[in-house]
């Protein structure tokens, strides 16, 4: 699959514009820790000039696939594309994916979501709206960390779509990983696995349209469920931007203040991966007392929180999510708020640093809807 | 002494800086076999460029380079000091292998006194990080190179880098008021000082400064710091010609004005920064244009952007554009920055570009002497059958230029060859220098007694004196030997049959 970007890494121009752009390099600066040195390294292995070394695979496995290196690109190199096709490849020859997310390949196949946690407990999570596997035409999926790590995010999500009246459905126990992290960690068969058996699940609900709650689920659901395993005639929507259209609506009603400065942070995949900046500032902005300040680096530049490499450059995680929190204390906010359970996660564990809070969306709109 | 294998190199090394710190991997040494030049891609065209190193390390203390130097001094390994690798002459590129030390660990910003005018930081704090934090108390550190957002002061300082305010501002030289450098016996020693001015015998600060890491290894700089202007607005003059936009930069000395920057960018290079440029901020469609920012007081601001824009027009100025918004002028100045790399956007075939020009020509001549070289180039377009592109911060004499060469056309590598030289004896003859501010590196180095006929040897004098067995930086500013001009060796390499080297 590598063969097919030889073009793509002669693009690079070694200019090293990346130096700056990516979260990674920022803490470890070793030159294979940013787009420059991974180009360098995909060409070499094109060329045969090395071999798939552990210096070859920390590069590859540290790139949090963020896409920021892409935005400040002078040559446009599309870094993400070529890191996602060695990871591939590094399957295929054996050679990856490294022995963490092995792991969670298997925990997908016995459990059906990436933390191996019993499936059954997805039923309490949504007690107080027992919609599951009922008709409607939407369909709320879940995802793995707001099933099973921050169920709060999902709880409020489900309060505030039953608040609104808003009719849908949700898979239960029958929910499985979308299948992102596979794909985005070179496991292609099992990627495509997990993606038929979802296709042939919520075909079979006959719904019109899936509220994703998280926004990997939702760019995995529009970009990578292509040719054989495409969602036929089904609308895939963030619930971010279900919220905005409700709050426009007037449909959605905030009853009580949410006196706090926050910031909000671009999880990768609903910004760069799918260019939904607005909708999560204009659900925030409607909320009364709720002050939006921006971080300095917002929208199309925003850092990511580190969450994706959190299981194997745990140090490096830290650092990074720990420059968002910075930059939200010196601004003079008081919480982060997230739409992204994994950005929640990663910002969670290290926001006591600065003494922020940190909220999910859902959460937040569920509070000043008085849920 | 036998040479210690590199695993043992690597032993010893984690020993002083931790296994973390340390690399032996083969594909570690490929990414630093390259910087921004042009120097390493030759490496992908022809087997015997090797730019490898064989270990590579990351120090975070003056101790720990010490304590590597004794090691390297010991068993005459080579050792290749870098920055940010942002060198676009090959200036860290190893020659001989050896060890490379990373000095992106090194990135403390220790002292800012805005009493004494002065910060002392090490050598691999970003320039765009440390005038980040001056600008907190109004100051910033000028020199701006065209890699200013992610070049180390350290690589700055040994390349002496310069950039777009060299006209008003002067280069890194002129901003260094001391260094703490660590020679190739591992000795540390200070130059200089944290007074404004020292007249106190060899200025050794100087020697190192430039000296591309042949010397000794800089850790630390104390260097001065400058107020903040309290205003800057960019002017963008556009004409049909280059002739005009050299004239309106000559009347502009002549009446006794320095603008902060005067830059020209012209052909490809407008189509490529308005690629990255949005709608409102893009550049205006024209043979030439010129970016002159005007700094300092508002009201002088004011007076002297009336006078230029006078005499732009008196130039024959198709457009005259003001850019007050200082967000718009961080874009466009941002695009200038990098226009020589996003120039592959709007020329496609990404191979042929990799042996470009652009590079290879970074002379200066006198003020005087910019219509000349300018002149020159046109000759040159007709004389070879390309065209050559000139870009760059005229209002300092510096002049780069553009063409492409494809290393599988022969003809192509025998022009890059011989325009290259055409143009560094031109600016040579004009009083010139063949290199303004990227600095020798290995794509100079053959050409350094054109420049230094009488000194060349005094140079390598120095060198012996400080380093005798010749381990710092090996292959560069030809102090060992005037090594053969890289696109001729390419040339004889890749066609040997020619007998054209």
């Amino acid at each position: 699959m590598l063969e097919k970007f030889r073009t793509e890494a002669n693009r690079c121009n070694l200019c090293a514009a990346c130096h700056l752009s990516c979260p990674v390099y920022d803490h470890q600066s070793w030159e294979y820790n940013c787009a420059r040195g991974r180009s360098l390294l995909i060409l070499a292995l094109l060329r045969n000039q090395i071999g798939v070394t552990d210096t070859v695979l920390n590069s590859i496995y540290s790139c949090t696939l963020c896409k920021r290196c892409e935005v400040d690109c002078p040559p446009g190199v599309k870094l993400t594309d070529m890191v996602e096709a060695a990871r591939f490849d590094f399957v295929r020859m054996g050679k990856g994916p490294l022995d963490i997310y092995k792991q969670l390949a298997e925990n997908l196949r016995t459990k059906g979501n990436i933390l191996g946690e019993d499936p059954s407990t997805q039923l309490t999570i949504f007690d107080e709206v027992n919609v599951a596997q009922k008709k409607s035409e939407n369909l709320l999926f879940v995802g793995c960390m707001a099933t099973y790590v921050h169920k709060n995010i999902a709880q409020a999500a489900a309060k505030i779509l039953k608040a609104t009246n808003y009719d849908f459905t949700y898979l239960g126990s029958e929910e499985i990983c979308c299948g992102g992290p596979l794909y985005l960690q070179g496991l292609e068969d099992d990627f495509t696995r997990i993606a038929k058996a979802n296709v042939g699940k919520i075909e079979k609900l006959r719904v019109k349209r899936i509220i994703a709650i998280c926004p990997m689920c939702y760019s995995t659901f529009k970009k990578m469920y292509t040719g054989p395993i495409k969602l036929k005639g089904i609308e895939i929507v963030h619930i971010t931007e279900l919220l905005s259209n409700l709050i426009g609506n007037k449909e959605l009603v905030f009853k009580k203040t949410f006196p706090l400065k926050v910031v909000y942070q671009d999880p990768c995949h609903l910004g760069r991966y799918s260019s939904i900046y607005e909708a999560p500032r204009e659900i925030l902005c409607g909320i009364p007392g709720l002050n939006l300040l921006e971080l300095s680096e917002n929208r199309d530049f925003a850092k990511c929180c580190g969450g994706p490499i959190k299981q194997v450059f745990r140090e490096v995680a830290y650092d990074i999510s720990l420059d968002i929190l910075r930059d939200a204390k010196n601004l003079g906010a008081e919480a982060v708020v997230t739409a992204c359970p994994t950005c929640y996660h990663a910002l969670e564990a290290s926001a006591w640093e600065y003494q922020l809070k940190v909220f999910g969306i859902t959460e937040v709109v569920a509070t000043a809807m008085e849920l | 002494m036998p040479t210690p294998r590199k695993e043992e190199v690597a032993n010893i090394l984690a020993g002083i800086v931790g296994e973390e710190n340390v690399s032996a991997d083969e594909a570690t040494a490929f990414c630093y076999s390259c910087d921004s030049s042009t120097v390493g891609w030759f490496a992908l065209f022809s087997k015997s460029f090797n730019f490898r190193p064989d270990v590579v390390v990351r120090p975070s203390s003056t101790q720990e380079v010490s304590q590597i130097m004794r090691y390297a001094a010991k068993h005459k390994i080579p050792v290749t000091p870098r920055g940010a690798g942002t060198s676009v002459s090959g200036n860290p590129l190893p020659t001989r292998g050896g060890i490379l030390l990373d000095m992106t660990r090194m990135n403390h910003i220790k002292e800012i006194k805005q009493d004494d005018l002065l910060a002392v930081v090490e050598a691999g704090v970003m320039y765009y990080k440390l005038n980040e934090e001056l600008k907190k108390i109004g100051f910033f550190f000028p020199p701006e190179p065209g890699s200013a957002e992610i070049c180390t002061i350290g690589g700055m300082i040994a390349n002496n880098a310069a950039g777009i305010r060299a006209c008003k501002y002067g280069s890194t030289k002129d901003w260094i008021l001391g260094l703490e450098v660590v020679l190739p016996n591992g000795e540390i020693i200070k130059t200089g000082g944290r007074t404004l001015k020292a007249s106190s015998g060899y200025d050794l600060t100087r020697l190192f400064t430039s000296s591309e890491g042949t010397l000794g290894v800089i850790t630390e700089a104390t260097i001065k710091i400058h107020p903040l202007p309290e205003c800057v607005i960019l002017i963008v003059p556009s004409f049909n010609n280059v002739e005009d936009a050299t004239e309106a930069m000559g009347v502009t000395f002549k009446q006794a004005i320095i603008p902060a920057t005067m830059e020209l960018i012209s052909g490809d290079y407008i189509k490529a920064m308005n690629q990255i440029l949005k709608d409102d901020e893009k550049l205006p469609v024209a043979e030439v244009v010129l970016l002159i920012d005007v700094d300092g007081n508002k009201t002088v601001v004011n007076e002297e952007i009336d006078r230029i824009v006078n005499i732009c027009k008196m130039c024959k100025a198709v457009e005259v554009k003001l850019v007050r918004d200082l967000a718009i002028r961080k874009k466009i100045w941002h695009a200038r920055h990098y226009a020589a790399f996003v120039i592959s956007r709007v020329l496609p075939p990404p191979e042929k570009i990799k042996l470009w020009g652009t590079h290879f020509v970074d002379v200066g001549v006198p003020l005087s002497k910019v219509p000349a070289i300018i002149g020159y180039l046109k000759e040159l377009s007709a004389k070879y059958g390309v065209t050559l592109i000139p870009f760059g911060h005229i209002a300092d004499g510096n002049v780069h230029v553009s063409w492409w060469a494809d290393p599988r056309d022969k003809e192509e590598l025998k022009k890059a060859r011989d325009i290259g030289l055409d143009l560094l004896r031109k600016a040579k003859d004009l009083g010139g220098t063949i290199s303004a501010e990227h600095g020798i590196g290995i794509l100079r180095a053959p050409y350094m007694n054109l420049e230094h006929p009488t000194t060349l040897n005094l140079m390598r004098q120095l060198k012996k004196l400080i380093d005798p067995d010749g381990i710092m930086n090996p292959g560069k500013l030809a102090l060992e030997d005037i090594p053969e001009d890289l696109f001729a060796r390419l040339l004889r390499e890749l066609y040997p049959e020619s007998g054209e080297a």
